[in-house]
């Protein structure tokens, strides 16, 4: 019983330590009055914009995605099933196609993560909790940011698989 | 014997009664049942919805007007590479078409994502 009782309060004081570095990262980020008076100042305007970039990326996203997703269920997958069925060696392309699909699920992901931050931004009164704002803001912008390197990783595999697609088509060609 | 007939029918007129009752228990059990069930499958549903990442992508959700509109103007089917057939230069070829097509089109919006849009310069916060 003792033994329980120390379990749960060890549970429960390592909680209430995990929260308070938790507030402590969240205090690190420091407002002057004057940004907080510029917050409350931009307020309509910035939710406004806020709400737009939400919809826009909402729409980029769903074109995006059905434009990668094609790119590797309709070109990749199907090229490199050819050239198996064809007993040719298309090892590297494989490991685009692996690595594509990988950085497309971290771009999947990444977005949810980014949705949910902006519509935890978009759910605070920037003209009565500025503070919160700003910090609803900042946590979007590091989303964001995590969100763009996963797009880019993901252009720059379609650009890797376009070149070994050529340099593979010109041994093709040179063997023929 | 008169007395012994009337306490049967009376006996079965208390069975009848009370499997009505029952009766009506199972059907109001029966109610809160399908209900209970119903709300469970619904709540399986949204949490499905919303773990998986389909409501943020769900474009019919309130406030996705013209994002909505945007979407349905673009709608096309692909319909990509067949996985069947020989390797040949015109094979190839056709792949290097479709490719560089769709290519051209992900590659066109390179700044997708940034962030400058959310800077506090961007939100005259600056």
């Amino acid at each position: 019983m003792r033994l329980h009782i120390l379990a749960i309060a060890a549970i429960f004081s390592g909680l209430l330590a995990l929260v308070a570095i938790n507030q402590q990262a969240n205090a690190a980020i420091t407002i002057t009055e004057e940004k907080i008076a510029k917050i409350k100042n931009h307020c309509t305007e910035n939710q406004a914009t806020l709400n737009r970039l939400h919809q826009t990326d909402a729409f980029l996203r769903t074109n995006r995605g059905e434009l990668y997703r094609a790119i590797s269920d309709k070109l990749m997958v199907p090229l490199n099933r050819r050239l198996a069925s064809n007993q040719l060696d298309a090892g590297s392309l494989l490991t685009i196609t692996a690595d594509y699909n990988k950085k497309y699920r971290v771009f999947f992901d990444a977005y949810i993560s980014y949705d949910n931050a902006m519509s935890k931004l978009l759910n605070i009164d920037c003209s009565r909790q500025p503070v919160s704002f700003y910090n609803g803001l900042v946590e979007a912008r590091e989303q964001r940011q995590l969100l763009s390197a996963s797009n880019q990783a993901i252009l720059e595999l379609i650009r890797s698989y376009g070149s070994e697609f050529e340099l593979f088509k010109n041994e093709f060609e040179a063997d023929a | 014997m008169a007395e012994s007939k009337h306490s049967t029918q009376h006996a079965a007129a208390l069975r009848s009664t009370s499997v009505a009752a029952v009766q009506g228990r199972q059907f109001l059990l029966m109610i809160i049942g399908v209900i209970g069930i119903s709300l469970f499958l619904v709540y399986v549903a949204l949490s499905l919805y919303v773990s998986s990442g389909t409501l943020q992508l769900d474009l019919s959700r309130p406030g996705y007007d013209s994002a909505r509109k945007e979407a349905v103007k673009g709608s096309e089917v692909f319909k990509g590479y067949s996985e069947d057939g020989p390797i040949d230069a015109q094979s190839l070829n056709e792949f290097e078409t479709l490719y560089r097509q769709k290519a051209a089109e992900a590659l066109i919006e390179i700044d997708a994502f940034s962030g400058d849009v959310l800077s506090d310069e961007t939100l005259s916060l600056e």
